[in-house]
Order: C-alpha cells, then sequence, then structure tokens
C-alpha cells in the first residue's frame, strides 16, 4: 500500500484536517485548501464553460460552499478534493445548462493556451497527474468522447448518443467500460502512492 | 429499484449521464431507509473515478482577486452571523444582553471618571466585539459538537444492524458510550464499496474496529493496520460476518502511541508484516 496521498499532492489526513478547520469557522484553513485545489476546479470550471470570468465565479461560489458545508462532509462519500471538485463541476454545469444558446465560440481562445500552474511544493502531484494524463489518453478514443461528452457538457447517455449518432445501448457500454478502467486507473495510483 | 440495479447506474450516475428518469429512481432509491447492499458506497466510488477525468486537465491558476471575493464575502458572513447571534431566543437573549450589559457596567465602573467619553466609547465597542465573538465560536462549537454526536449515532446504527459476535458488539457499543471515545470513519478506496469506522479511546488505548458491506473474497483476508509515522503496523485480520460485516478488537499495545491512521487492506490468506495489496477502507485520525 502506497503513502496516503490524494492524486494532486496534499495527503489525505492533511485535508481532512483542512476541511474540519473550515467547517470549525478557520478562514486560514480554507486558503490553503484555495492555493491547492483553486487551480484544479479553475480548470475543470474553464473546460465546462470555456470562459474565464464565469470559471472564476464558479470557483467563488464553490470555496464558499465548501465554507457552509464543511461541516457536513463525510468521509466515507470520498476525499475531501473529489468532494469539492464535485461542487464545483456541478455548479460549473448548472450555469452551462442555463446558458445553453449562449454562444460559447468566443471563449475558446481563452483554453487553447492553458496557463499552466501548480504550487512549488506539488512536484509529487504533478508526477502523479502526468500519469493519469497518461492513463487517459491510453483510453479507446470513443470511450474517452463519451466520458468527456458526459463530464464537461453535462450530456446524458441519450443525449451523447443523439449528438455522436450511436446507437444509446453502444454509448452506455462505452460510459460503462471507461469508468471501470478510470476506477482501476485510480487503484492502481493508490496502490504505487507517491512516485 | 433493486440495490444491484442501482449499482449498474453507478458510473453514468457519477459522471451526471443518466436521463432524468432513471436519475429520479436513483435518487428515490438512495432516499428509501432500507438496509442498502453498498450503494451510496457504490456512488462515492463512481464519484472518485469520475474525478480522474478532472485530474488529467492542466491546473489553472484563478487570479488573486477571486480570494479576495471570497474573503469579502466569508467577513460579510460573519458580520450577519454576529447580528443573528446577537437576537438569541428566549432566556440566552435575555442572559446575553444582561452580561453584557453587566460587563459594560463594570467597565465603566473600574473606569470610573478616569477615561474620557471617547475612549469609553471604545472600550464598549471592544466589549461588544469580543461578546460577538464568543457567541460566534459558540456557535461554531455546538455545531462541531452535533456533527460529532451525528457521527456516535451512525455508528451505534450501523453496529446494531451488524450480525457479529454479540459479545464484540457489546464491547463496541460499550466503548462507544465512554467518555472520550471517538470514531474515525473508515473511507472506500479505490473500487471498493465497503464502509466502516474504528471506535477508539485514546485515554484507555482501546479500539474496535468495525467494516461494512466487505466483499466475500477466497485465498484472501483483509487485515488491519496501524498507520503512525509512515511506518504500517499490522493489527489482525477480519473474520467476515456473514453480511459482510467485521468487528476485531486492535491490540492496546499498538495504541500506547497515538497512531495517524487506520487502513484494511487485501492480502494474501493469512496476512502478513508488510502491506501488499490494495487500500479498502482508510480513515485518519484528527490531532490529539
Amino acid at each position: 500500500m502506497g503513502q496516503l496521498v490524494s492524486p494532486i499532492g496534499m495527503s489525505i489526513p492533511t485535508e481532512l484536517a483542512q476541511l474540519r478547520q473550515a467547517g470549525r469557522g478557520e478562514a486560514e484553513a480554507l486558503r490553503g485548501l484555495y492555493e491547492r485545489y483553486a487551480p484544479t476546479i479553475f480548470a475543470v470550471a474553464l473546460r465546462i464553460l470555456t470562459n474565464r470570468s464565469e470559471a472564476e465565479d464558479i470557483v467563488q461560489e464553490t470555496f464558499l460552499e465548501v465554507w457552509r458545508r464543511a461541516k457536513e462532509y463525510d468521509p466515507r462519500r470520498g476525499s475531501p478534493i473529489a468532494w469539492m471538485i464535485t461542487i464545483g463541476r456541478t455548479r460549473a454545469i448548472d450555469r452551462l445548462r442555463a446558458r445553453a444558446s449562449q454562444d460559447r465560440t468566443l471563449a475558446q481562445s481563452e483554453v487553447a493556451q492553458p496557463q499552466v500552474f501548480l504550487p512549488p511544493d506539488a512536484t509529487e502531484g504533478r508526477e502523479i497527474r502526468e500519469r493519469v494524463q497518461a492513463a487517459m489518453a491510453g483510453l479507446p478514443a470513443e470511450q474517452r468522447r463519451v466520458l468527456e461528452l458526459a463530464y464537461f457538457e453535462g450530456l446524458s447517455q441519450s443525449e451523447i448518443a443523439q449528438k455522436t449518432g450511436d446507437a444509446l445501448g453502444t454509448v452506455k457500454t462505452r460510459v460503462r467500460l471507461g469508468m471501470e478502467k478510470l476506477s482501476a486507473m485510480l487503484s492502481e495510483i493508490w496502490r504505487a502512492g507517491r512516485p | 429499484m433493486t440495490c444491484e440495479e442501482l449499482k449498474a447506474l453507478a458510473p453514468a450516475w457519477a459522471l451526471g449521464a443518466l436521463d432524468e428518469e432513471e436519475r429520479l429512481a436513483c435518487e428515490a432509491h438512495l432516499a428509501t431507509p432500507r438496509l442498502h447492499e453498498g450503494c451510496e458506497s457504490a456512488v462515492a466510488q463512481a464519484e472518485q473515478a469520475a474525478q480522474v477525468l478532472a485530474w488529467a486537465l492542466p491546473p489553472q491558476s484563478p487570479p488573486e482577486s477571486v480570494w479576495d471575493k471570497i474573503e469579502e464575502q466569508l467577513a460579510e458572513q460573519a458580520r450577519a452571523t454576529m447580528r443573528r447571534e446577537s437576537v438569541l431566543p428566549g432566556w440566552s437573549r435575555f442572559a446575553g444582553a444582561l452580561a453584557l450589559a453587566a460587563s459594560v457596567a463594570v467597565i465603566f465602573l473600574l473606569l470610573g471618571g478616569h477615561l474620557g467619553r471617547q475612549e469609553g466609547a471604545k472600550t464598549v465597542a471592544a466589549m461588544k466585539e469580543s461578546q460577538s465573538r464568543a457567541a460566534g465560536d459558540l456557535s461554531l462549537a455546538q455545531t462541531s459538537r452535533a456533527h460529532i454526536e451525528g457521527q456516535f449515532e451512525a455508528c451505534q446504527r450501523d453496529l446494531k444492524a451488524a450480525s457479529d459476535s454479540l459479545d464484540l458488539r457489546q464491547r463496541a457499543l460499550g466503548l462507544l458510550a465512554e467518555p472520550a471515545t471517538e470514531v474515525v470513519a473508515l473511507a472506500p478506496q479505490a473500487k471498493f464499496s465497503s464502509g466502516g469506522s474504528v471506535i477508539l479511546n485514546r485515554n484507555t488505548h482501546r479500539a474496535i474496529v468495525f467494516a461494512k458491506s466487505l466483499a466475500k473474497v477466497t485465498n484472501r483476508d483483509y487485515e488491519v493496520w496501524v498507520i503512525r509515522k509512515g511506518d504500517k503496523i499490522p493489527a489482525g485480520i477480519l473474520k467476515v460476518e456473514p453480511g459482510g460485516s467485521s468487528l476485531a478488537l486492535i491490540s492496546e499495545s499498538l495504541l500506547q502511541t497515538d497512531a495517524d491512521a487506520f487502513a484494511i487492506t487485501l492480502e494474501p490468506a493469512g496476512g502478513g508484516p508488510v502491506p501488499k495489496g490494495p487500500a479498502v477502507l482508510v480513515g485518519q485520525l484528527k490531532k490529539g
């Protein structure tokens, strides 16, 4: 078994401690979580919304929700970062749906050249991230495509089938197989622990 | 919808890819107060797996103004909380007002005529601020206590539902009722969908591990580990009861010094001195 480290660098006990401190009203702990995880949540929001200003709003809303709901966090439902990403992604998808008719092409250029940022002490996190990226690249293209359409565009399996022209059953199979591989990948990363 | 059907839909649920009808059916199933067969864990596990898509993105730093706005909001919320706290219900409101009035009166008595009007006003403002902060702290402490009590109640419910030997279950319930006992939640790892807790009393160095929804395994065993400063110390094999629950004592000798975390891994039959298999459940301790 590897060390207890979340896939983007901070140890799970540290994450939990900071989340609990935030739940007790310690703003400094929230700042610690923000410094470490805002770049990931911002990247997710930007990928979904393709608009920097809206993505910034999502980061702000996410951390305010984390602040309000930190006391409700249940470790049995996953790691703190997974919980925070879920909050951010849900808010971004909600906003995406709310402005579904708006033109998103204007902001596409902002995503084309992302400003890569990692905290200076996150070397381990970066190495794990590179491993995740390599493994993701190893997923069959059609499986990765359905997962991305669902996760980043908020499309249901029926909507994906409609968009891609594939049969609904095919889409469901790709979702299932893709998620099984992600799960196995995650398990492998946990097993390996710190590189 | 059965638990099996829910678990089959969990991956698409985690991606937010279920159609409305399926999503509502899943929500209704999860909201049903019944003994689920690992449904919540399956959803949590799928949600964890879905996060890999987020981790694969190059992180991007939001501008500093985002944090500034968050800080502003926090300050505004704190002010609103203080305003609410100053309108406490019933006798506590009266007592709070009385205490504040008494404090202010004492300050004025002590200060007598030595302070000018301006300095007196500053002192009263400082007293009010201090009192508001104290009220805020009390509110947070009460919320925190409610959270801990909730964890204890959940653990009690799980224990009562488990089918493990009566003696050990009674000991676990007894330990749970002792002062200074804490419950350390064990979180499912990666593809596993189990759950559990460690009931721990640091004062008496006693701990009982409780796990539920453990999958049946052949030629392998679930092994408990006490983790301290990076060292993984073997703490015994879990005997899994029909239904997937398990209770096990952790030797007091392993708890003479505070642990950092507990873990359960899946190991070759009989376990081993060092963990080689995947982590099934992990829970960290709060610093004492």
